[in-house]
């Protein structure tokens, strides 16, 4: 069964009269969760919902980017590129053009995790209700490293990451909004990859105004050359001052039931040498390894490579524009792309 | 059981473990089939609640023509196209956005449409592969034909139809410029080729993106078939349609060991859209890995029979799985057969070909060759050990899935006693006979239909049980029904190489003779035996003193088949990094003590090519000599196979007026078989290859091989040329007695005569049509075993490659990059020059893509197939492929008909070796495990 709302308030009640209804943008993931028997319910398509796929500057120099714009226009996007580079790189930099395509940010933000017991349609899982994580007791080669609540499948949104590291919010429809970090939770229900309610529409992100001068990247490390989920994924953004970082900011994914924001990295960081060898501070994050699930433990052990590799990539960037700030009237950007829906 | 074992099997020609294979009949197992006749139940559809609806109306612009169709909300843009419009270009090949098969453009952009939901097609534009081009073709297209940027094209559509909207997008913004090769990859991250046709794309691509293929006249197609498979009109067995067809769906157990307890036959009979049920295990019958076929509906459509295979009630008492050779090996293990006659029903890995061997628990074996100093072998390490040179180690292997793009698919229908078959298979003429024989029909009342194939690998020869359950269940419903393997199925059970541990030691004498070799392997193969690794050590080297043992380790997972050099692989793995190791005991180079243990003449000349080599002759001569982040190292290994050839196979040409057609019960997996006809009738007659038409995959059609053992290419050549030479003399006969013309004699291209010269065209255009049959001729070399078996013969020569590949470490990271890759082959003359290139380049891609990225892996407790997809089983995507270089030593095979012989798993088989070796040279440190992750090398740190 499916349904067409024209409007995010539509969409939301229609999620609130059906309890197993799910709300599909791209249907990137959902499509695959439903051939694999892991969702039945009926389907409320965002996809005739007005207004989801608005991408702007706000009056205060922040970004605002609908829910439903599509990752490619968000890689794609000038504005985003020159203003949050960092960003345009991750979600231009995961999955594939073809998902990219259809994927949407809200989707993305929201997708459920790939373990491979979660999407075998016949094992129990934690996550599915079942007593126990299958993983943690059995084959974890792709799973967390760092153990931070009974389901030890990996956050899988790469944007999720980023914007953990940007001070997001999320706009949600008819309620407050929620800042990302307690949208992401802190990991304790297995069930979920995020805390957003049942019948809740994303309909926004909001990023505040970056600081001009800013240099960021976005670095995955995989196995094959391309189109892999990371076994590592990190965002690392620094200011420059006097040959000094300031003020970075030191995200990583992948490694966690959810994305981690570095803080002990971030305040080793500040004030080190563009020219100091960076590693020890990286290595700060290692405590987080200690106690951690045993069988993917080389995992760990790839995270500071990876924030060394990123944090490289984010000096050798140009710092970020400034980006002017639209008149008042705050007028909607016209979007770069047809945009509607998930991942 | 999956498979469908059978003595024939082997004599058809599936790869034996070596020549001198002994025949031991293996019973099929053979559960009764339930029949459950048709059982209509029509459902009232339930009112939707407020909202909600059924279906969509979407209103979609598909190549330029509108359609308003009515569409279910799970319903996929993919769907839409193949079941709904006829469009069966865009193919499944994942069915969970991972290979891109699927691709279509939607308002200029790709997608994947198989995740695609139909209803967000609304109000927009759709170009599937059908619309690419036109009559003169898209510069893509064209570029695809001349690079031969293909094999078994299953993937094609959807690799042209994402470089088409790369390529338009780039020309209008580059003009001309030629993108990179890492732009290409970037733009085509989303679609896999599991032939590894890598390097031939990347080509392509960036050649039409300069603007060389504009012109319309410009190519002619290196590989017959390319036409129809870039333009997405090649139909493949997933593609077939028949009027009133059903889809069949397998339920299969969930279970590694259990007793299927209770089954209610009847429910699913009467659930709705089901018109028949077939059961292949009985109540009371036990399963041993899941994934295994426990029974097989027809249904009107998919959703149908997926719907009545969820709610089958279904009761089992699971046993605990023996999951991994570790725990099939522990003491106290629970037997998975528990008795010699209980294992006379496994399956085999070898298609048929099996050592006899004791059973003791989970152990098969010893399997122990014959050498003729088997009993000196310990005397000679001693000494080696004193004098010479030892080198000890066991290496292990991991399991290799064949994951062809088109999954395992048959379509069936019972017509008048007879049965007619469309199915994705390697052997169009044995499955013939192998089905009449299953279905007790006479020979000529079962026939096999396979025009194009996307590819098998060795997971496709013979009866499979997808063959099976199709025919089972039309016969019982009195309707065509298809089947087709989703991507889950086809990885978990539908073709697996086994995995090994192999204990090596190798000993070279104080003057570096080959002192001896020892070897004791444990293959992986399930619940199949015959996983033989050991005994093919016994290919490389020349020497009497040899040790060679062989043990099955049975478990709870699917069956194992033969891929590619089956055991090849892993043995090579351990062999050729142990004669390494030997060179640097020795501080020798590899390639001169190679000279030294292998005499042979084309091993030779590919070491002297080796020896050529700029990069090889360059390369540090210690280990580790790179000391930053990244090291290089450069690695050798010989890789050797089993030269067959199956004589008696027919090429009949259908010439006429309208042309040559070239016939044959034969397939074309991508291998090029049908190019390989082309060229040899073309070449014979001294005419353009596009002058003969081929007819490959109808069993109507003379008897044919299979495609498998590296065999096709040398059987069917020479068959061909026999038809073209009776088929030249018989239009000098038309010269003379129908034309009048004097003295005429076969001349290149038509025939000579005393006043000139006719042309072949004009001679048929002359004549009435001419029928005649090749045959492929015994050897004039003669072979290496006095006896045939279904015309299957080994010759003495083995055809052999020399693989050199220069690797990357990255010691940050652990990651292995495979950068280039230069690989010598010896297998006498090669037909088509350009197409032999791609299917070496194509086993070099396998060959790294097993070493560095794919590996199946089983959940210990259950023993299901934890890699079910193509996101966690991994195959090597465009830019993974290394740099490479082929050269082709076209000497030696004087004694076999047309001077070469087939070379697809000589040139895979010491890939992965090569890797290790190379890692060593770039670190000091041997890998031992398979494959190699990050893991195996984050100890190295600069």
């Amino acid at each position: 069964m499916i349904a067409f709302p024209t409007s995010a308030a539509e969409a939301a009640a229609l999620l609130a009269s059906r309890p197993d209804a799910a709300a599909r943008a791209g249907g990137t993931d959902l499509e695959d969760l439903r051939h694999r028997g892991l969702r039945r319910g009926p389907t409320v398509d965002l996809r005739d919902v007005a207004d989801l796929s608005t991408l702007n500057v706000t009056w205060d120099g922040g970004l605002r980017i609908g829910a439903g714009v599509r990752l490619a226009a968000l890689a794609a996007d000038p504005t985003v590129r020159a203003g949050w580079p960092g960003l345009a790189q991750a979600a231009g930099g995961l999955a594939t053009p073809q998902v990219r395509a259809a994927a949407t940010v809200g989707g993305s933000l929201l997708q459920d995790v790939r373990c491979w017991y979660y999407r075998d349609p016949a094992a129990a899982c934690l996550k599915k209700g079942g007593s126990r994580c299958l993983a943690r007791e059995g084959d974890a080669l792709q799973h967390a490293c760092y153990d931070l609540g009974a389901c030890i499948a990996p956050h899988p949104s790469t944007l999720a990451m980023v914007l953990l590291a940007l001070d997001a919010s999320v706009e949600v429809q008819g309620g407050p909004g929620l800042n990302i970090v307690s949208l992401l939770g802190d990991g304790s229900d297995p069930r979920r990859t995020h805390t957003l309610a049942p019948d809740a529409v994303v309909t926004a992100i909001v990023l505040p105004a970056a600081p001009a001068g800013v240099r960021a990247a976005y670095h995955r490390t995989i196995q094959r050359a391309r189109a892999e989920w990371p076994l590592v994924e990190a965002y690392v953004h620094i200011e420059v001052e006097g040959g000094k970082i300031a003020r970075p900011r030191v995200a990583v994914g992948g490694v966690a039931n959810r994305p981690l924001r570095l803080l002990e990295v971030e305040a080793a960081l500040q004030g080190l040498a563009l020219d100091a060898d960076p590693e020890p501070a990286l290595r700060a994050v290692d405590a987080r390894a200690q106690g951690g699930p045993a069988a993917p433990a080389w995992r760990a052990r790839l995270v500071v490579p990876t924030l060394l590799d990123t944090r490289a990539a984010a000096l050798a960037a140009a710092p970020r524009a400034v980006v002017a700030a639209p008149p008042l009237a705050d007028p909607p950007a016209s979007p770069p792309a047809p945009a509607r829906g998930a991942r | 059981m999956s498979d469908v074992p059978s003595r024939r099997g082997f004599l058809r020609g599936g790869v034996g473990a070596l020549g001198a294979a002994l025949l031991v009949p293996r019973a099929a197992a053979e559960p009764d089939v339930r029949i459950a006749p048709a059982a209509p139940a029509p459902v009232a559809p339930a009112a939707s609640p407020a909202g909600f609806s059924e279906s969509a109306a979407v209103r979609v612009t598909v190549n330029g023509t509108p359609h308003a169709l009515r569409l279910g909300g799970g319903e996929a843009a993919l769907d839409v196209m193949r079941e709904r419009l006829g469009l069966t270009g865009a193919k499944r090949g994942c069915g969970h956005g991972a290979c891109g098969a699927c691709t279509v453009l939607v308002d200029g952009a790709p997608h994947a449409s198989c995740l695609l939901p139909g209803v967000a097609l609304h109000g927009r534009s759709v170009t599937t592969i059908e619309a690419v081009g036109g009559a003169d073709l898209h510069p893509v297209q064209r570029a695809f034909l001349a690079e031969d940027g293909l094999q078994c094209g299953y993937c094609t559509p959807g690799f042209v139809v994402s470089a088409v909207a790369f390529h338009d997008a780039w020309r209008a913004k580059h003009a001309g410029a030629r993108p990179s090769a890492a732009e290409v990859a970037d733009a085509l991250e989303g679609n896999l080729c599991r032939c590894g046709a890598h390097p031939r794309i990347l080509a392509a691509v960036a050649r039409a993106c300069a603007g060389e293929f504009d012109a319309p006249s410009t190519v002619s197609p290196v590989r017959v078939d390319a036409v129809a498979k870039v333009t997405g009109r090649a139909r493949y067995t997933t593609d077939v349609k028949l009027d009133g067809q059903l889809e069949g769906l397998i339920l299969r157990s969930p279970h590694g060991s259990a007793t299927l307890t209770a089954l209610d036959v009847d429910a699913l009979r009467a659930a709705p859209g089901v018109k028949a049920v077939v059961a292949y295990v009985n109540v009371g019958g036990v399963v041993r890995f899941a994934g295994q076929e426990v029974l097989a509906v027809a249904a009107v459509d998919r959703a149908a029979g997926l719907a009545a295979i969820e709610g089958a009630r279904i009761t089992w008492t699971p046993a605990t799985p023996v999951v991994g050779m570790v725990a099939a090996r522990a003491a106290g293990a629970t037997p998975v057969f528990a008795t010699k006659k209980a294992l006379d029903t496994a399956p085999s890995a070898a298609e048929g070909a099996v050592f006899p061997g004791a059973l003791a628990g989970n152990l098969r074996g010893p399997v122990r060759l014959p050498f003729a100093r088997v009993a000196q072998v310990e005397e000679r390490f001693a000494v080696a050990r004193t004098s010479g040179t030892t080198y000890k180690e066991t290496f292990s292997a991991h399991s290799q899935c064949h994951t062809t793009l088109e999954p395992h698919a048959a379509v069936a229908r019972w017509l008048d006693g007879g049965l007619e078959v469309w199915v994705s298979t390697q052997s169009v003429h044995d499955l013939a006979v192998d089905l009449s024989e299953h279905y007790a029909l006479p020979t000529g009342a079962v026939r096999v239909h396979a025009e194009y194939v996307g590819a098998g690998f060795g997971a496709k020869v013979g009866m499979q049980m997808e063959s099976r359950v199709a025919c089972d269940l039309a016969k019982l419903a009195g309707a065509p029904v298809r089947v087709v393997l989703d991507r889950a199925a086809e990885i978990a059970v539908a073709g697996v190489r086994p995995g090994a541990e192999f204990e090596i030691e190798l000993g070279a004498t104080a003057d570096g003779a080959l002192a001896a070799l020892r070897g004791v392997a444990y293959g992986d193969g399930g619940v199949s035996v015959g996983s033989s690794v050991a005994v093919l050590a016994r290919l490389v080297y020349d020497s009497p003193y040899k040790d060679l043992v062989d043990y099955d380790v049975l478990s709870n997972a699917p069956p194992v088949k033969p891929f590619r050099g089956p055991g090849g692989p892993a043995a090579l793995w351990a062999l050729e990094q142990a004669v390494d190791a030997i060179a640097w005991k020795r501080g020798e180079d590899p390639v001169a003590l190679r000279r030294r243990w292998t005499p042979h003449a084309g091993r030779q000349r590919l070491y002297d090519w080796v020896d050529t080599l700029p990069a090889w002759k360059e390369r540090a001569r210690e280990v580790g000599a790179d000391k930053g982040r990244y090291r290089r190292g450069f690695g050798f290994a010989t890789g050797v196979w089993m030269p067959m050839v199956q004589t008696g196979v027919e090429v009949r040409l259908e010439a006429s007026r309208d042309g040559i057609v070239a016939a044959s019960a034969c397939q074309d997996t991508g291998n090029g078989s049908k190019s390989v006809v082309a060229y040899a009738v073309a070449e014979t007659l001294g005419i353009a290859p596009d002058r003969v038409r081929v007819r490959f995959g109808d069993s109507a059609d003379p008897a044919s091989c299979a495609s498998s053992g590296s065999r096709t290419a040398v059987s069917m050549g020479p068959a061909a040329e026999e038809a073209a030479s009776e088929l030249h003399a018989a239009l000098v006969a038309v010269a003379e007695d129908r034309l009048g013309l004097r003295d005429a004699v076969a001349a290149p291209g038509g025939v000579k005569h005393a006043a000139g010269f006719v042309s072949v065209a004009d001679l048929l255009a002359a004549s009435p049509p001419i029928t005649v049959t090749g045959r492929r001729r015994r050897d004039p070399g003669g072979y290496y075993l006095p006896f045939a078996a279904s015309g299957l013969r080994f010759f003495d020569e083995t055809p052999a490659a020399a693989q050199v590949t220069e690797v990357e470490l990255d010691t940050r990271t652990g990651i292995v990059r495979a950068r280039r890759s230069w690989t010598g082959i010896s297998a006498g003359r090669i037909k088509v020059p350009q197409m032999a290139r791609t299917q070496v380049e194509g086993a070099v891609v396998q060959g790294v893509s097993y070493a560095l990225y794919e590996e199946r892996r089983l959940d210990p407790a259950t023993g299901r197939t934890l890699t079910a997809d193509l996101e966690t089983y991994r195959i090597a995507g465009l830019a993974d492929a290394p740099e490479m270089d082929v050269h082709f030593d076209e000497g030696g095979f004087e004694g076999v008909l047309g001077n070469g012989i087939g070379l697809s798993e000589a040139a895979t088989v010491a890939v992965a070796a090569s890797i290790g070796n190379a890692l060593y040279h770039a670190t000091g440190q041997r890998p031992t495990r398979l494959p190699l992750r990050p893991d195996s090398f984050l100890e190295v740190r600069s």
